[in-house]
């Protein structure tokens, strides 16, 4: 009897050390999906403003680093022509550059939680590198279907001396390539506070890429829409890219 | 036993008309007087359950917290003329005001007025009301009173803006807060314009400029700033009807007498309790108008039908005496009707003329056919009252069976109109005959005294073109009863894609003014008037459900006393900054400007506007409309460069000749410094907060009158009338706080879910007690079956035509269903009742006698309710149009099903 139930607990830990494997293997392979060596791509990003209505904006964006550090600027409409956003050290530091005043200013690093520019977007949102691997917990939940696709489900548990972005989120990854496609961001209070929507997934040089994100802030009843029009993994940083002096070319 | 009450009351209609007609009028006379103790409730929350806690609450609440009812002034106009209105209009407002066209004395209806912040406070505890961040990020502005250095330091707190989190405009709470400060430095802005331009300012708009800096706009402005609210708190709450018509009135009254002062100021009423006497006198003005309609439009249609002009008169006399009757009862019973149960009268005009219909249609017909006037009423009695009864019952049944609903609105209107229903039914068994008989013995006396012999033989009004199509329909059963299938199937695929409206907006009132300013204030101050609500019984316990309801994600913002009464950790953690700013203020003095000031004043400038026009981009990005737009009126267009801004005029005015320049730069300083350094060590006060030292309109606004209570209020962050899953995710959000949460979204929700399952509830009640009524009636399965096959094909005719005709299921019109199962039963009825009277082959007598009662019955029956279209209310309206599909549809499902059912069973006979 004592036999069978070491067999049985046997088993159970190691079932349970199988699935925590599975879900670092996922979680792995979405960091290096999401992660990028480096990237450059134009787009448009759609808000809702504060008094209902849609405004949308035209942007390029560089990545590089895996994304340590990335450069956006502003290319419409008119009035914000020039703008740029600077993130070093995985959006730490975050310096932007007002094209009307000529001035750089710098954004203190707590920043990163804020809000890209009306955006449901933090900064850290949209910043990659390896935050999933190194500030979470991941646990294998099950196998579920997202829009016809088979994705694994994984929960990511924030480890609070990491300083994760969110106490938890649950994230779908489709097995046919890794791809998440959708994310669920919950606050402190287990509310599920966010949703990213990832869709029209293409194979562009070898990475499936989400040509549309959409993110709901369910607790500001507001959605932010993010288009890909172009997007090249080939491109290489000129060096010293990530820099003051490119923020205000 | 019905045949011998029918033969005893016949018996008196010919025997003792004198001493019927006698009771009959004192009867009326004491149910008139008992009626006037009815009276109206404006309150959604009154058509909840009795015992439910939501509707407990929420009356706790209007009876405790003042602010809970009150009534709003909404004023609209440039800045300075709302302003000097609302100034005008406070101290009328507090006086004794009359009630246009009461002669009484004037009365004080409004105690408290709030428009404007109480700055005395303020300034006393400023600095201890800011939270801890915000003291870290201000404290830099409250070092130095000088122009240079004030400028300076406003520059560093501005560009401190981006670098903290607390601060980035990412919600409503911190885009308002930001608007404070842009207004601030404009109004700081414009007085040393003006200083610079004319040499000269005035001391108290220096202060008032220096106040807005410190404090902000005193008054409830809009974002805009082109409307005001003033807050009346009265000196009466919602639950007292009659005070809300005459106070709400009285107000009105001032307020156009002060607006006539101000005429290019527009001003109203809104609030719960202006919306509330609205409410009330358009439904009630609405009712009566409509009930007027109805009963010209039945007057005329049975003036048509019988071709007789006391016809329509003696029906409607009696109609009217029936609801005397079922007046002064409901009232005893029902003293207050609720929205739903307030339209009883015309639920009972449209079913109690019925009755007359039906028994002057089967009299007449009997004299026609010669009987005497003593059998003729015997004859009439017993050939349409058994019908008359049974129908009457069985509806009475029907809206007994709403009783079974725990709410309100169900069950009161079940019992109120059950009650009506019965009363106009005797009226119509005692009152009726004895009017056709008094009329006969007149006619007859008139015709003697004129030298008339011979008597005119009544003419036969039956419709014998329905009694032909009765005829067609029972030889081709068949025909017709699979045109009814077919149709029936079509109908019932387009009632099944019908949708539920749950936008309570649309069940308002079009038009009415305190509704439509409710979207002005929605408009002009983001602010909505669907507020949910907690109490509880301590401070501690208010802050600690603030908090927890600030994080719910269907939330948009919560208001409690908290915000005026920080916890004692709170005030001890903001005390060192608070000190902090006090060392350095008392210590800073406003020096004289020189000539090396001024180049850094000219330099502050600039970076100040360098700073608005970065705020203004970080807004557009930001979606933060309000802050965007507050910053192009002081930066000019983001677009374009600037031209006539502030900045602009103030770079023309620093071109002025430098000793003028900085004499007049002093004269700024010196109206303004002393005052500034002044009010700062005024808001170092540390005096601890305590609900003691907070001002009573303070506390008045969220404590109970004994202050024993606390009230938060919570605004959710969605429409919650145009998305049913955001009500419930709201509500339910909210009781996981609280269980006693409370307000119209918490309330509309619980009537939305009681609704629905009291009339599925009553609904199937309703069919099984009809049902055995029919057994008990005709001691026939078959027939009670036969009875009310027409009424479930109606039923579903009636959804399927709604849908196809564009209307959605509503609050209101949801109702229409089980009342139609009382109500379309009645023509299978009196259809079968016939029938069996008459035998086999008789769908021509039945149709061309009871079917033209029927036809009649139905018609009036749609006229009364389709005189709710006229209503001001949406709701009654919706109702209207249910019900008038109901009604149709039910007749003519029962002179088609029931002839073509007679024709198969009179087959079968024969075979």
């Amino acid at each position: 009897m004592k036999t069978k139930l070491i067999i049985v607990f046997i088993l159970i830990f190691s079932f349970a050390q199988a699935q925590d494997q599975l879900a670092i293997k996922i979680i792995r392979a979405v960091t290096d999906l999401m992660s990028p060596e480096n990237m450059k791509s134009t787009g448009t990003q759609t808000i809702v403003t504060s008094s209902g209505k849609t405004r949308t904006f035209e942007f390029e964006s560089y990545m590089g680093g895996k994304g340590k550090s990335s450069l956006t600027r502003y290319t419409k409409p008119a009035a914000i022509r020039g703008q740029a956003f600077l993130t070093l050290n995985n959006a730490d530091d975050i310096w932007t550059y007002f094209p009307r005043t000529k001035r750089v200013r710098k954004l203190a690093s707590h920043a990163k939680k804020q809000k890209v520019q009306g955006s449901d977007f933090t900064y850290e949102d949209m910043g990659g590198g390896d935050v999933f691997l190194t500030k979470f917990i991941p646990k294998y939940l099950g196998d579920e279907s997202i829009d016809g696709e088979t994705c694994w489900k994984i929960e990511l548990i924030g480890i609070p001396e990491q300083d994760p972005p969110y106490p938890k989120i649950v994230l779908w990854s489709r097995k046919s390539d890794y791809s998440p496609v959708k994310l669920d961001y919950f606050d402190e209070h287990e509310y599920n506070s966010k949703t990213l929507l990832l869709s029209d997934i293409q194979n562009i040089e070898g990475f499936p890429t989400a040509l549309k994100m959409v993110m709901i802030d369910h607790k500001e009843r507001s959605r932010t829409k993010m288009e890909t029009l172009e997007v090249t993994y080939k491109w290489t940083p000129p060096k010293n890219f990530f820099s003051e002096r490119s923020l205000k070319k | 036993m019905r045949d011998r009450l029918i033969k005893t009351l016949a018996d008196w209609a010919v025997n003792k008309s004198k001493l019927m007609l006698w009771a009959i009028g004192l009867i009326t006379v004491i149910t008139l007087v008992l009626s006037a103790g009815m009276s109206m409730t404006p309150k959604w929350s009154d058509m909840l359950p009795k015992g439910d806690p939501r509707t407990i609450e929420f009356d706790r609440i209007l009876e405790e917290f003042q602010s809970a009812s009150s009534i709003v002034v909404v004023v609209q106009g440039l800045e300075s003329d709302i302003k000097a209105f609302a100034e005008d209009l406070a101290p009328r407002l507090l006086k004794p005001l009359p009630i246009p066209g009461k002669d009484t004395d004037p009365v004080v209806y409004v105690r408290r007025i709030d428009y404007k912040a109480d700055l005395a406070f303020m300034h006393e505890h400023g600095f201890m009301l800011m939270k801890e961040d915000d003291l870290k990020n201000m404290k830099d502005i409250f070092q130095e009173p000088g122009l240079t250095g004030l400028l300076t330091n406003m520059n560093n707190s501005f560009e401190k803006e981006f670098i903290q989190p607390e601060e980035s405009l990412s919600s409503r709470e911190e885009e308002d807060g930001a608007l404070v400060f842009l207004n601030g430095i404009n109004g700081w802005l414009g007085e040393m314009e003006q200083t610079l331009e004319t040499g000269t300012i005035e001391p108290a708009a220096a202060e008032a400029a220096v106040d807005k800096l410190l404090l902000g706009e005193p008054y409830f402005l809009s974002y805009d700033r082109q409307a005001l609210i003033m807050n009346l708190v009265p000196t009466f709450s919602m639950v007292d009807a009659f005070m809300i018509v005459d106070g709400t009135d009285a107000v009105q009254a001032a307020l156009i007498e002060v607006l006539a002062a101000h005429p290019n100021v527009q001003a109203g009423l809104t609030g719960a309790i202006a919306v509330g006497r609205d409410e009330m006198y358009y439904s009630t003005q609405g009712l009566e108008l409509s009930m007027l309609l109805s009963m010209f439009a039945i007057g005329a249609l049975l003036y048509m039908a019988f071709r007789m002009a006391l016809a329509p008169v003696l029906a409607l006399v009696n109609l009217i005496i029936g609801l005397i009757w079922a007046a002064g009862i409901v009232a005893v019973v029902v003293p207050v009707l609720n929205i739903m149960t307030a339209m009883f009268m015309i639920i009972l005009i449209g079913l109690g003329i019925d009755f007359s219909i039906h028994v002057i249609s089967t009299f007449t017909e009997m004299r026609a056919k010669g009987l005497s006037l003593e059998e003729a009423t015997l004859a009439g009695l017993q050939k349409s009252g058994k019908g008359v009864s049974t129908g009457a019952l069985t509806t009475a049944v029907a809206f007994l069976a709403l009783m079974i609903g725990d709410s309100r609105a169900m069950s009161e209107l079940g019992l109120v109109t059950a009650i009506g229903l019965l009363a106009v039914m005797v009226s119509t068994f005692v009152l009726l005959p004895t009017f056709l008989v008094v009329r006969e013995r007149r006619q007859e006396r008139q015709r003697v005294k004129k030298g008339l012999s011979q008597k005119t033989q009544p003419k036969d009004l039956s419709f014998t073109s329905m009694g032909k199509a009765g005829t067609l329909i029972q030889n081709n059963p068949w025909i017709s009863l699979v045109t009814v299938l077919i149709i029936t199937i079509l109908l019932a695929f387009s009632g099944k894609k019908i949708t539920f409206n749950h936008n309570m907006m649309d069940m308002e009132a079009e038009g009415l003014p305190s509704i439509m300013l409710q979207d002005t204030i929605q408009d002009k101050f983001d602010l909505s008037m669907d507020l949910a609500y907690l109490v509880s019984e301590s401070i501690e316990e208010s802050r600690a459900v603030t908090a927890q309801a600030k994080d719910l994600p269907s939330v948009a913002s919560v208001d409690d006393i908290s915000t005026f009464l920080p916890s004692a950790e709170q005030q001890a953690s903001r005390i060192p900054y608070i000190l902090e700013i006090k060392n350095l203020m008392s210590k800073a003095q406003a020096e004289p400007l020189t000539n090396e000031d001024l180049a850094i004043v000219r330099q502050e400038i600039e970076r100040l506007e360098m700073n608005l026009m970065e705020f203004q981009s970080m807004a557009f990005l930001g979606g933060q409309d309000k802050v965007f737009n507050r910053c192009t009126d002081i930066v000019g267009s983001i677009e374009a460069p600037p031209t006539n801004t502030i900045f602009t005029r103030l770079y023309d005015l620093l071109t002025q000749e430098e000793a003028l320049l900085i004499e007049r730069f002093n004269i700024f300083q010196d109206s303004y410094a002393d005052y500034f350094t002044a009010s700062v060590l005024k808001m170092t006060n540390t005096t601890p907060l305590t609900l003691e030292t907070l001002p009573v309109s303070i506390v008045d606004r969220y404590a109970s009158k004994d202050r024993s209570l606390f009230l938060t209020t919570v605004l959710p962050s969605g429409n919650i009338w145009q998305n049913r899953l955001f009500l419930d995710q709201f509500g339910g959000e909210l009781e996981t706080v609280s269980k006693r949460t409370t307000g119209m979204p918490v309330i509309m929700r619980a009537l939305f879910e009681i609704i629905a399952r009291d009339g599925r509830n009553a609904a199937i009640l309703t069919l099984v007690l009809v049902y055995l009524i029919l057994l008990i009636d005709f001691r026939s399965f078959r027939d009670a079956l036969f009875a009310m096959l027409p009424l479930a094909v109606g039923a579903i005719w009636m959804i399927g035509l709604m849908q196809l005709f564009g209307f959605q299921l509503d609050m209101m019109n949801v109702m229409a269903l089980p009342l139609i199962l009382g109500i379309g039963i009645d023509d299978g009825v009196h259809v079968i009742h016939r029938w069996r009277q008459e035998g086999p082959r008789s769908a021509n007598i039945v149709l061309s006698s009871t079917g033209k009662a029927v036809l009649l019955t139905s018609l009036t029956t749609m006229l009364a309710f389709g005189s709710m279209m006229f209503s001001p209310f949406r709701g009654y309206a919706s109702l209207s149009f249910a019900l008038i599909f109901g009604v149709g549809a039910c007749f003519f499902t029962t002179v088609i099903i029931i002839p073509a059912i007679m024709g198969l069973v009179d087959r079968k006979k024969t075979m």
